[in-house]
């Protein structure tokens, strides 16, 4: 166990790695560098003398080459300093502890739904294969799969304006805008969260469920179920017993793709229901070509999903010890 | 009869031990750890151990499927003289790989699914410049009607053919390049006993018509007793016995040999079986054991056999790597007469 | 299960040589076994028609159009007409679609239609109209249907009064081809990067690994809009669409990589490539000859798969007004009208039309993509 954790986290660092060269990829990639986009965004308003550019120039390290701004760059995100939204005039750092907590608060919720939706009606679906629930679940699987979760949500919101006359969108209704923390506020606060975890889960939870049921058909298969059969299990218990612990582990083990795509889903999800995570704040600092921010916000992301994985994978180990390779 | 075709010396196989970017270097698993034999021409050299000793990877070391780790693999070429097809290079290599050939224990791994017969079949001539165009179709055909297939079946997939249909593919492939030595690596155990005589009873027709030496590779000598001259009895990546095959019936000279031939099925179910003597495991070949490396199996083992690697030495005119080879008195079984010449 | 047996059978003794049951199956390819292991999955088989109907529909947009995608009309945010046999006085028609009468709403100022019974709007086929370039090439001026007088909005129309049917029609060659493109670029590096790290293995092999793996753990979403936002907005249209096509490959190639890696490196054990190497095949020939075919199945599962991932991508991106932008016309930039909450409610056509024709074909994508995966293998039950 400690040598594989050892040589998990080796590979982690590793991983890690790749991903804030990719993220300064991104800084790097728009024409021109950040402080020319900089400009042009306040060029509009106050001007800007040329001294302050070359200034803002040299204070970032434009003038040196790629592997030394690199360096800069990563040396001080380290140290927990992300840079400046030039945009918002405000530190990427304070802007992230305003806005990942929601994500945060959104997400994992998101893939706990998943798997505790999808593995039970994955597990009914093999057992009854080819019964009517099984078939409706499979319909209702490849639809789910098919509607991304935007518009799944466009459709709430039209569905909740035109029949329901409620509101949908943003993390309070309006009455609760602005009123102090209550019972109220909070239960309104989790009715909208809800929704957007039932969204988001939508089209993890269709994914799992196939993943699940393809499983635990194979392991259905194998000659000891039929043994243990013949010695007159009950069905649930000797399901249960064994071939489902089996079929389980694989399935959790996806986690290290689900949580990428649950953290996607929370963010496209978000900006169409209007919720302040990151995810409203990335289109933004995309748009404006914030660069900083933008980056910043895609390798904290990845380095939690890189962090979500693992634990996962150590909870798995633990349990279940077949897994080590 | 009796010059080599081949002699191998000291061939070494390791795996891994080589050492990651992190920790330290695993210990190599020495899957062939020093064989010397002779293959004398027109021969059939029967090679036999447990599964997991080494012996398919002894017979890649001399196709060069593998790359050995150490030692020699001479070839004498009629026309060029003895050369190490250990020591040249992949280019160096291509003018004797006509000569050498090898035939696959899986008769499903071993074609591609993708390819027809006359793919499979044809490509060795392609590769090597041996046929071109309408040429490779008949030479195909005639290798089709020799290993008893139809000329037909050259457009069909592997997959329309039974286990021992396709190791007649596989035999055919094998003598598309008109090899001299073909390594046979266990061609019958993947199939139906009633089918197995029959693929056996092929290898040596072409062996007769063809001037062909055989390096057979068994895991257990029910099978080699039927067609093999000689035979090589190897454990855990070295030979321990070597001799005429009636001998080592006869009577075995190292306790390996006996308790192979102990698990041998008797074919007259009148006569009681022998005790079945080998228990436990086939030694790790990363982590062998001291002294003589069957000791842990062996129940003759005495106090030296712990401590003190036999060499492989001449008793009675046979090879065998045993302490004990003069003193014990092991049991053969009673063999059938006149199974081959 | 299945009509095509390709186990082992029980061996007789006595024609052993002889070949197996003369069927069909002996003598197909494996590529014919696959084709009718796949027939029988009768919803892939259909959604496969389908989809090639769709590419049709996409590769010649100007003939199934009535209209041209940027053709104005003076109605504006009307709803979609439903075709009728049915005429006023309850007689049996030709198909028509009735013409609308326009008022407006006081309160709100929005434009509402009423059916107005005194124009009726007979659809005729293969009818002249606004000339278009066929598969790009050929000019040509028929259209499936259209009508000879009046209008004909089947999918209603847009802010600027344009037929959203039209250019739906038209959406569906960007979005269709942007799947299609991207997967053919992502399938190229993923083979090329999976193969080699299959291949060569050792560090090579862990490099590419730790790589593919950080990639995998970047959520999509967010790095999509992080590489979109570096296409400048200033760019010709054409130029934007193929930085997105790069943009959605640069990510996609990776489940490619995986998958090619893994087949070659088991493929790379079997005794087939040995036999090969040992009748002294080259690299060269044992990758295009050995590994390759015995790979494409997989791979054209896998990119079957990934084209759906694609196509929600393009949307979502051009949703978001990241990725292609007006006057582009593709399901996603369609889809960004539905930004406006006035949209999404009362003018719903504007959205459901796009959203349906993306769900529509994810749909069948995935579907041909499950029966492809079983069918993959031909060899296995
Ligand atoms: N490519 C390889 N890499 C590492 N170990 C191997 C490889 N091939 C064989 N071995 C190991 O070498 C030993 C001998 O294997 P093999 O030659 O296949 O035995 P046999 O053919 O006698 O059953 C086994 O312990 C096996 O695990
Ligand atoms: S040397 Fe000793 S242990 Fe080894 S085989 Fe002979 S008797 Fe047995
Ligand atoms: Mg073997």
């Amino acid at each position: 166990m400690g040598s594989y954790i050892v040589r998990r986290v080796l590979q982690m660092i590793l991983v890690v790695f790749i991903i804030s060269m990719v993220a300064f990829f991104v800084i790097q990639l728009p024409p021109g560098d950040f402080v020319t986009s900089y400009v042009s965004s306040i060029a509009a308003g106050d001007r800007i003398t040329q001294d302050a550019i070359l200034a803002l120039r040299q204070q970032f390290g434009l003038d040196e080459p790629l592997l030394m701004q690199y360096f800069r760059w990563i040396t001080n995100v380290l140290q927990g300093n992300f840079g400046l939204s030039f945009q918002l005039q405000r530190t990427v750092g304070d802007l992230l502890a305003e806005r990942l907590p929601l994500t945060l608060a959104i997400t994992i919720p998101t893939t706990i739904f998943v798997y505790a939706v999808a593995i039970p009606i994955g597990i009914y679906s093999a057992v009854k294969q080819y019964s009517v629930g099984d078939y409706l679940f499979t319909f209702v699987g490849f639809i789910g799969l098919a509607i991304p979760n935007f518009l799944l949500g466009i459709v709430l919101i039209y569905l909740s304006t035109r029949y329901f006359g409620g509101n949908v969108g943003g993390l309070f209704s309006p009455e609760f805008e602005n009123a102090p923390w209550s019972v109220a506020r909070v239960l309104d606060m989790s009715r909208n969260m809800a929704l957007a975890i039932i969204i988001i889960g939508t089209s993890g939870t269709a994914a799992t469920m196939r993943v699940m049921r393809g499983m635990l058909l194979d392991e259905l298969s194998q000659a000891y179920v039929e043994t243990a059969r013949a010695k007159g299990l009950s069905e649930w218990r000797l399901i249960m017993k064994y071939p489902v612990r089996v079929a389980v582990s694989p399935v959790l083990s996806t986690v290290g793709f689900t949580l990428p795509a649950m953290i996607s889903g929370t963010e496209i999800t978000a900006t169409v229901l209007n919720l302040p995570t990151t995810g409203p704040l990335l289109l933004n600092a995309v748009k404006s070509q914030d660069m900083f921010l933008a980056a910043s916000i895609i390798l904290i992301l990845s380095v939690l999903t890189v962090i979500g994985t693992f634990i996962s994978d150590l909870l798995l180990v633990w349990a279940d010890p077949r897994i080590r390779l | 009869m009796s010059d080599a075709i081949l002699k191998v010396r000291d061939l070494k196989k390791h795996f891994g031990g080589k050492k990651p970017l992190f920790g330290k270097a695993p210990r190599a698993v020495r899957a062939v750890d020093g064989i010397d034999f002779d293959l004398r021409r027109g021969e059939t050299l029967g090679l036999v151990g447990e599964s997991g000793c080494g012996k398919t990877t002894l017979g890649r070391c001399i196709v060069r499927a593998h790359d050995p780790t150490g030692g020699e693999v001479i070839y004498d070429d009629p026309d060029r003289g003895p050369v190490d097809l250990a020591a040249l290079s992949r280019k160096e290599l291509q003018p004797y790989r006509l000569e050498v050939q090898m035939i696959f224990q899986d008769p499903i791994g071993s074609l591609n699914p993708r390819m027809t017969l006359l793919e499979i079949i044809g490509e060795p001539m392609i590769v090597n410049g041996l046929a071109t165009g309408a040429e490779v179709k008949k030479r195909v055909g005639d290798l089709l009607v020799r290993v008893g297939l139809r000329r037909e079946h050259m457009n069909r997939y592997p997959h329309a053919f039974s286990g021992g249909q396709r190791q007649r593919i596989g035999i055919a492939r094998a003598l598309a390049l008109n090899p001299k030595v073909i390594v046979c690596d266990e061609p019958v155990s993947a199939l139906d006993v009633s089918v197995q005589a029959q693929i056996l009873n092929l290898l040596q027709d072409l062996q007769r018509d063809g001037d062909l030496t055989f390096l057979f590779i068994a895991h257990d000598l029910g099978v080699v007793e039927y067609v093999c001259n000689r035979v090589a009895v190897m454990y855990v990546g070295r030979i321990v016995e070597l001799a005429e095959t009636d001998d080592l019936f006869a009577r075995p000279l190292h306790p390996y040999s006996e308790a192979l031939l102990s698990a041998v099925p008797v074919p007259d179910p009148e006569v009681e079986g022998h005790p079945h003597l080998l228990q436990g495991d086939v030694a790790n070949a990363v982590n062998l054991p001291p002294g003589c490396h069957f000791h842990p199996r062996c129940v003759y083992c005495v106090a030296r056999c712990r401590t003190e690697d036999p060499e492989l030495r001449e008793v009675n005119g046979r090879k065998v790597r045993c302490h004990r080879a003069e003193e014990l008195d092991l049991e053969g079984v009673a063999q059938e007469e006149a199974v081959h010449g | 299960m299945s009509e095509v047996r390709t186990d082992m059978p029980a061996e007789e003794l006595l024609d052993e040589a002889e070949p197996r049951a003369e069927s069909r199956a002996a003598i197909a390819s494996p590529l014919r076994l696959m084709w009718w292991k796949f027939k029988r999955h009768r919803v892939a088989l259909w959604s496969g028609y389908f989809l090639l109907f769709a590419y049709l529909v996409m590769a010649t947009a100007g003939f199934w159009a009535p209209s041209t995608p940027n053709e104005r009309s003076r109605q504006l945010y009307a709803p979609p007409q439903w075709v009728k046999i049915i005429g006023p006085e309850g007689e049996l028609r030709r198909p028509f679609v009735y013409g609308y009468e326009m008022t407006r709403d006081l309160n709100t100022l929005r434009p509402v239609y009423t059916r107005d019974e005194s124009q009726i709007y007979p659809i005729e086929l293969f009818v002249r109209g606004a000339e278009y370039k066929l598969l790009g090439l050929i000019p040509w001026d028929v259209h499936l249907f259209g009508v000879s007088e009046g209008y004909i909005y089947l999918a209603g129309t847009d802010s600027f009064g344009r037929d959203m049917f039209t250019r739906l029609v038209y959406g569906a060659r960007i979005t269709l081809s942007v799947g299609l493109v991207s997967v053919m670029l992502s399938l190229v590096l993923g083979l090329i990067i999976g193969g080699v790290s299959g291949l060569y293995g050792g560090w090579v092999d862990s490099v590419t690994q730790r790589v593919i793996e950080a990639i995998i753990a970047i959520p999509t979403i967010p790095l999509w809009l992080g590489l979109a936002a570096a296409v400048p907005r200033d760019w010709p249209a054409v130029y934007q669409y193929f930085a997105i096509l790069v943009v959605l490959s640069l990510i996609s190639w990776t489940s490619t990589a995986r998958v090619a890696r893994g087949r070659f490196l088991a493929l790379r054990e079997q005794d087939f490539v040995t036999a090969a190497r040992v009748y002294g095949a080259g690299t060269g020939r044992i990758i295009r000859k050995h590994l390759v075919p015995n790979i494409m199945s997989y791979v054209i599962v896998t990119i079957t798969l990934a084209i759906p991932t694609i196509i929600i991508g393009e949307t979502a991106l051009s949703f978001l007004g990241v990725g292609l932008r007006a006057p582009t016309v593709s399901w996603g930039v369609l889809l960004q009208e539905a930004q406006k909450i006035q949209v999404i409610q009362f003018y719903p056509w504007l959205w459901i039309g796009p959203a349906l024709c993306v769900i529509v074909i994810v749909l069948a994508f995935n579907f041909v993509g499950d029966g492809a995966r079983d069918a993959a293998d031909p060899f296995s039950k």
